[in-house]
């Protein structure tokens, strides 16, 4: 089986900004196998899809201080078993929870978008520069995208099979289409995507290419797409086709594809000769093509519909507490005390939300530090509290509410806050569910990148070729038909029949129709090749009133395979075979329904071609039956002349 | 049944096919019925064409090579272990689809018989055409005494994606091979194998055997022919 491996790694994403300090990508990745098996009789390159897609948040601190504390609430939808830690630095402790039942209630507090979530992680440090990644599988055959990607791409070429050592040139158009079909299994709404296809000739073994290759080198890329705009094509070397120097064995086009420009076609020419094939015949590699891709989705951008939901992280901050007294109070003593905090963020770029503080006063008694005192007027536990929300920037403050209260000692006067970095791009946290490219290259698959390997068939058994001429000879007063018949192929061929149809009234004139002499209409060049001619009017399609074919005798391998009917060398080597004959049309005739020839051998360069179908049966003879009755009446009449002696 | 992959069977020697034959399959055999009649030796091949690709194809002249293969015979006496290959002369052959006639030609080459049949109608895209083959061939009939056998074999040089292979006779069906529950026996073949389908007949009312009726029968008269002999010759020895 003609089983090549690719493999393709797609990669969703959208503008990023630059890192957040507390930045959180939640990045899915499609893994997608393409099995290139075959290509089929039309020519098409048979691809076969199997995906998984696996996801990872990458969580990194970008600040320029530690942080601590980091909780992020997830909400992680369609996926198979629990998150897990992919990796971490060696100090850092992480704790994933599911449920809210191990995050403490002032964390949820500061967290007020996390009521959805269904999974938490804790990462008690993370220094400077440093990532936790955390891994989840995303349930795909569930969502039933597991045997599907999110670009169809097909392959088409205008020959299937090229032969051995001759120089040849075949067409080959890419389509990468919006597999609109696949997006509709996922939560990403398709809105648009920046696709580049960049395409690599290779004669490296080791890069999708065929060591044997002696030219290979492409011309005429062209683009196309649905909107009908022609993307420009930049042409550059590629390092993989060592066979051909200059820009001239790789390009690459990119287009935006949205839900009204589905589509985009490459276009381009492929010459190559390559020699020392041992197979008969062989799918050969001779390169590979790119795809990368910027997905924008109008629903979020993660393929399982997971989200990022809320964080929470603590860095620096100073708290100092100010307490003076005692003063004088209502009832003239010296009993009035006042204290505040005042809180400084000493960071250089982080900005934080201070939520909440509170401020207490214990007895100045170490071994009462855990009595709050009651106002001696009022008999009220001395405390304050608030939740003032203060965004406080890098070198900002905020001074709390003033706790005063009547006590006749010295009191203690306590204060703590709680805190988090802001939802922020710049100076906080930001979630990004998406991620960024990867580079792509032919050994390097685990990125954004969607790889197609390109192969044709190279033939080193017999190749036929025909080419039809049809063309208005003057003098005669009649249609010239060549018909020439080249075996391009690396063997000499079977014998070959070639089939013919003469349109509606049209007819085959000034011939004898020995097809030997020269010097009339009806020839065969050489006359040797030819073994037969016949014909007949019978069952014949519509529009066409006579059916011809010739039977040749093998050809010689060899011919260029350019139609020539002139090309003497090639006759008279039995490389080509030229079949002429002139026709003439009477009434309303249609010289269109002469283009149409037919060849039989199972080799030939067009696939729609039928070849000469052989049935076989008959008989095999398995019956003893007159030896066995012969032994039976032997044995009979020995038994009857026993019993008579 | 001696199924399929006898790459060295008779009916190999006569296709010259080429080596490594199809590698684009442009077209196939979908469905291949073929009823023989074993006291006429009339045979109907029914075969449908089928178009894999995309283009129209005009199948253009066929062939089905007849070839029979036989024990040397001294009078009417078949020897065991000799072989006889040669063509099978047909009769009466005719081809059709539907109301309208294909030509036909027969060929007999030095030790096969080939009938070419020739279609121009176009196949369309994906599309099928069924065509009819008729003929007699007495040939095909392995003639005993009160038995009667065809051993046929079948192959193409495309797949035969439905093999319906059908032997009938006024007689009774007393062995197939391969077992089948009538006398119809239906089978994948894929390009370049053969198959080959075995029914015998008898005049007498037997059931169908697991094994060869003119064995059994044959085989059980020589036992008693044997038995009666050696039971008369120890009567006659048993002192009086």
């Amino acid at each position: 089986m003609k089983r090549v491996l690719a493999l393709f790694v797609l990669v969703t994403l959208t503008a990023v900004a630059s890192a957040s300090p507390l930045d959180i990508k939640m990045r899915e990745m499609i893994n997608t196998t393409v099995n290139t098996t075959d290509v089929d009789q039309n020519g098409n390159a048979v691809i076969q899809y199997t995906t998984n897609v696996t996801g990872l948040i990458n969580i990194t601190n970008n600040a320029n201080e530690a942080l601590y504390d980091i909780w992020i609430a997830l909400n992680l939808q369609n996926v198979t078993g629990k998150p897990q830690v992919y990796s971490k630095p060696s100090y850092s402790n992480v704790f994933i929870y599911s449920g809210t039942t191990n995050v403490p209630q002032k964390v949820l507090n500061s967290m007020p978008n996390s009521s959805s979530a269904n999974y938490f992680v804790h990462i008690t440090l993370l220094k400077p520069g440093d990532v936790v990644s955390i891994s989840y599988d995303v349930d795909d055959s569930g969502m039933g995208i597991d045997s599907g990607a999110p670009f169809k791409v097909s392959e088409k070429y205008n020959v299937t099979k090229i032969p051995v050592d001759a120089i040849n040139t075949w067409w080959v158009a890419l389509n990468v289409s919006v597999n609109s079909t696949w997006f509709s299994k996922t939560a990403l709404d398709f809105s648009q995507a920046e696709v580049n296809v960049t395409k690599y000739l290779s004669n490296d073994p080791n890069h999708y290419g065929n060591s044997n290759w002696q030219k290979l080198y492409l011309s005429n890329p062209q683009a196309s797409d649905e909107s009908g705009g022609s993307p420009a094509v930049t042409t550059f070397d590629s390092v993989y086709d060592s066979v051909d120097s200059g820009n001239s064995d790789a390009f690459y086009v990119m287009d935006t594809l949205t839900t009204t420009n589905t589509w985009l076609n490459v276009t381009f020419d492929v010459t190559g000769q390559i020699t020392d094939v041992n197979q008969l015949y062989a799918l050969t590699k001779y390169g590979f093509a790119t795809l990368k891709f910027d997905i924008v989705g109008g629903n979020g951008n993660t393929i399982s519909g997971s989200h990022i939901l809320d964080a929470f992280a603590v860095s620096n901050l100073n708290i100092s507490v100010n307490k003076s007294g005692p003063y004088l109070n209502d009832t003239g003593q010296m009993a009035l005390w006042i204290g505040n905090a005042t809180i400084v963020n000493p960071t250089a770029d982080l900005t934080y939300n201070v939520t909440a503080y509170y401020l207490w006063a214990t007895p100045n008694d170490i071994t009462q530090l855990n009595t709050i005192i009651n106002d001696e007027n009022t008999s009220s536990p001395v405390v304050r509290s608030a939740n003032p929300n203060w965004i406080l920037g890098p070198g900002q403050s905020q001074k709390t509410e003033d706790l005063k209260f009547n006590y006749s000692e010295v009191p203690i006067v306590w204060a703590n806050c709680t805190f988090t970095i802001i939802h922020n791009a710049t100076n906080g946290w930001w979630g990004y569910e998406n991620t960024t490219q990867d580079n792509v290259s032919a050994n390097t698959l685990n990125g954004s990148s969607y790889i197609v390997i390109e192969k044709i068939y190279v033939i080193k058994n017999y190749l036929i070729k025909v080419t039809k001429h049809v063309i208005w000879n003057e003098t005669a007063k009649a249609w010239d038909v060549y018909i020439v018949v080249e075996n391009i192929g690396g063997q000499k061929s079977p014998e070959v029949w070639v089939y013919d149809l003469i349109p509606t009234n049209f007819s085959m004139v000034n011939g004898d129709w020995d097809w030997t002499t020269s010097n009339d209409a009806d020839w065969v060049n050489q006359t040797s090749m030819l073994i037969g001619w016949g014909n007949t009017t019978a069952n014949l399609p519509s529009g066409y009133s006579e059916g011809d074919y010739w039977h040749l005798n093998p050809l010689n391998p060899g011919a260029n395979g350019d139609g020539s009917y002139t090309d003497w060398d090639e006759i008279s080597n039995n490389q080509s075979v030229v079949i002429h004959y002139q026709m003439n049309g009477t009434g309303e005739f249609h010289p269109i329904d002469a283009f149409i020839i037919g060849v039989d051998p199972m080799f030939s360069m067009d696939p729609q071609t039928s070849h000469r179908i052989t049935i076989v049966s008959g008989a095999k003879a398995t019956n003893y039956e007159p030896l066995m009755a012969l032994v039976t009446g032997v044995l009979g009449i020995v038994m009857v002349i026993s019993r008579r002696k | 049944m001696k199924t399929a992959l006898i790459a060295v069977a008779l009916i190999l020697t006569l296709a010259t096919l080429p080596v490594n034959a199809v590698i684009v399959k442009v077209e196939d055999i979908s469905s291949y019925e073929m009823v023989v009649n074993a006291d006429s030796g009339h045979v109907r091949c029914t075969i449908t064409l089928r178009n894999l690709v995309n283009n129209p194809i005009v199948p253009g002249i066929g062939e089905l090579r007849l070839q029979k293969q036989e024990p040397q015979k001294v009078a009417f006496i078949p020897l065991p272990n000799t072989r006889v290959v040669k063509a099978v002369n047909v009769t009466n052959v005719k081809a059709y689809s539907g109301k309208t006639k294909i030509p036909v030609k027969v060929f007999y080459r030095n030790n096969y018989t080939v009938i070419q049949y020739e279609i121009w109608r176009p196949i369309e895209p994906k599309g099928t055409y069924t065509f009819t083959l008729e003929f007699y061939a007495e040939d095909l009939i392995d003639k005993g005494i009160l038995f009667k056998s065809v051993t046929i074999p079948v192959g193409a040089d495309v797949d035969i994606e439905e093999l319906k292979l059908k032997a009938v006779s006024n007689w009774h069906l007393t062995y197939t091979e391969p077992n089948t529950n009538g006398n119809c026996w239906i089978a994948k073949i894929p390009a370049d194998h053969i198959a080959f389908f075995t029914a015998e007949f008898s005049l007498l009312p037997l059931p169908k055997l697991p094994v060869r009726g003119y064995v059994a029968f044959w085989g059980a008269l020589i036992v008693l022919i044997v038995a009666v002999t050696i039971a008369l010759k120890r009567q006659k020895n048993v002192p009086k």
